[in-house]
């Protein structure tokens, strides 16, 4: 009798990353002390964001759907969309069942960041809750995949591999941080931040070689940049555009006919349009469930280490850095976008069997800080040349890794992810035996 | 007291926004206001316009926020300069 009880909550509850992270969450908000209705207000809009971003996830995974299919059968292509918010969905629905683990990934990783900052004197610690789910989603896949682990082994070994990816080059960001909130390379006092985000060794590249590419004295933001950028603000709207833009361009080279036989009726030219609308709508839906569930997980994870460490640097998203050189940001976005379209050109030039779909988020949110870091060493020029050197190698390292990674229609394609750390996945297949 | 209904905007509507929220959550604790804090996107700010009294951004954001006339803003360059965020709040708050 006991026992199906304890099954019964255990199966039909504690299976659920929902439920887990609920869990974590009223934890963290009885441990800081926060009134009743606030743990059971935290707990529940946890559990209904995880269960929105899930529904934008299982939406986004069927809008893809025709465009791979489209892209195998007209030009023999496997087409990749590089956006976290298509790679976590693909990731995701690989886990299957085992999606659940990943909640306890994101547990374990925060736990050990805490410690090697308590034990080891790091000092960052990673609070980008949206960065962690995806991260902790695409990584928890990759271990399973390439190294064929059961459950507990997966969430350990994804759990120690992100914690010292949290926890390390965060800390190494602090005083570039700095250099770049006080606009002085030599004055690095102001620590009151540092970038938990997924381009982290790209911003260190920049931000040690931008030098070699031009002057300091030649910032960005004395020159003058065209206002109509300023839409690509808006996440809607950026994303509508790109995706119209580069699907559509994909969706032409396949040829009206092989749209039609997808189309279901409708069209070919709506069929398309209306395609690159749907991406912006699933991602909306991603994160309209992202921010509700991180707007509790995030408060709850800040004050843990708060108390527990005080002192210590919080490692956020990338946006906080844009204040300090927004023309770095929208020049930076510009020459990744370019350096993505030319990276395109090599693969088709190439004659590759992966072909890369550029997406959004690496473009602004890899190509925006890319280019603050390098404008604190090189000024403008820095900015040109790594930004475009960002984008090249976002789609060629995306179409390398891609075939390593057991996933269909999306890969997260921020740069770390597609660069170094492809390289440790490589690895992982070498030791998990298979090439 | 009553309840003063604040909206943090920023890009994404959930990494800025969601820091200055927290920072917020404090300094109106400190404060003794009842304050009802909202994170949003600068795409679906213009949806909840008639909902709040105080709308907080970055300097950045305000200029593509399309914001009716008489609602106080304040606009903020280091999200997590907590200084920043209070003086510039309470200067706002005597406004309203």
């Amino acid at each position: 009798m006991v026992q199906s009880v304890i099954e019964f909550f255990l199966n039909q509850f504690f299976t659920k990353p929902e439920v887990l992270l609920a869990v974590v969450v009223m934890i963290g908000y009885m441990l800081l002390k926060r009134p009743a209705a606030k743990v059971i207000s935290g707990a529940i809009k946890t559990a209904v964001g995880i269960m929105i971003l899930s529904a934008g996830a299982a939406y986004i995974v069927t809008t893809f759907r025709p465009l791979i299919s489209i892209m195998q059968d007209a030009l023999g292509l496997t087409g990749v969309i590089i956006d976290p918010y298509a790679g976590m969905p693909a990731a995701m629905t690989a886990l299957g069942n085992s999606v659940q683990l990943v909640g306890y990934t994101i547990v374990l990783g925060f736990i050990l960041n805490l410690l090697y900052v308590k034990v080891f004197k790091l000092r960052a610690v990673f609070l980008t809750g949206h960065i962690m789910l995806i991260q902790a989603s695409v990584m928890s896949w990759m271990v399973m995949y390439l190294l064929h682990t059961g459950s507990v082994n997966t969430v350990l070994i994804s759990g120690f591999i992100l914690s010292l990816y949290w926890a390390i080059l965060p800390h190494m960001l602090i005083k570039p941080t700095a250099a770049v909130i006080s606009g002085n390379k030599n004055d690095t006092s102001r620590q009151d931040f540092t970038i938990g985000h997924s381009q982290m060794f790209a911003d260190l590249l920049a931000y040690k070689y931008g030098g070699l590419f031009g002057k300091i004295e030649d910032n960005v933001e004395k020159i003058k940049m065209p206002g109509w950028l300023s839409i690509f603000q808006d996440n809607v709207i950026s994303t509508s555009i790109i995706m119209m833009l580069f699907v559509s361009a994909f969706l032409v080279w396949a040829g009206p006919a092989a749209i039609t036989k997808q189309a279901g009726g409708q069209h070919w030219i709506a069929f398309m349009l209306f395609l690159g609308l749907k991406f912006a709508v699933a991602i909306t839906i991603i994160l309209t469930g992202v921010r509700m569930f991180i707007g509790e997980l995030v408060p709850a994870f800040k004050g843990i280490s708060e108390k527990l460490l005080p002192g210590s640097v919080p490692a956020i998203d990338v946006p906080a850095l844009f204040p300090f050189a927004p023309k770095a940001v929208a020049l930076g976005f510009m020459f990744t976008v370019i350096g993505q379209v030319l990276g395109v050109f090599i693969l088709i030039i190439a004659k590759s069997k992966v072909m890369i779909i550029p997406g959004f988020v690496p473009m602004f949110f890899d190509g925006g800080p890319v280019g603050v870091y390098a404008n604190a060493s090189g000024g403008w020029k820095a900015v040109v040349v790594c930004c475009t050197l960002l984008g090249l190698t976002h789609v060629i390292g995306a179409a390398i890794i891609f075939p390593l990674t057991g996933l269909s229609g999306g890969w997260v394609g921020n740069w770390d992810w597609s660069t170094f750390l492809g390289g440790l996945f490589y690895v992982m297949k070498l030791i998990g035996g298979g090439i | 007291m009553e309840n003063l209904n604040v909206i943090c905007v920023c890009g994404h509507g959930l990494g800025s926004s969601l820091l200055l929220k927290i920072a917020l959550e404090s300094i109106f604790e400190k404060l003794g206001i009842n304050a009802n804090i909202d994170t949003r996107n600068v795409g679906e700010v213009s949806g909840y316009m008639g909902d709040f009294d105080l709308l907080i951004t970055s300097e950045e954001l305000i200029k593509i926020i399309d914001i009716p006339g008489n609602i106080p803003t304040v606009t903020v360059k280091n999200f997590l300069d907590s200084k920043e965020v209070e003086e510039k709040v309470k200067q706002a708050l005597l406004n309203i």
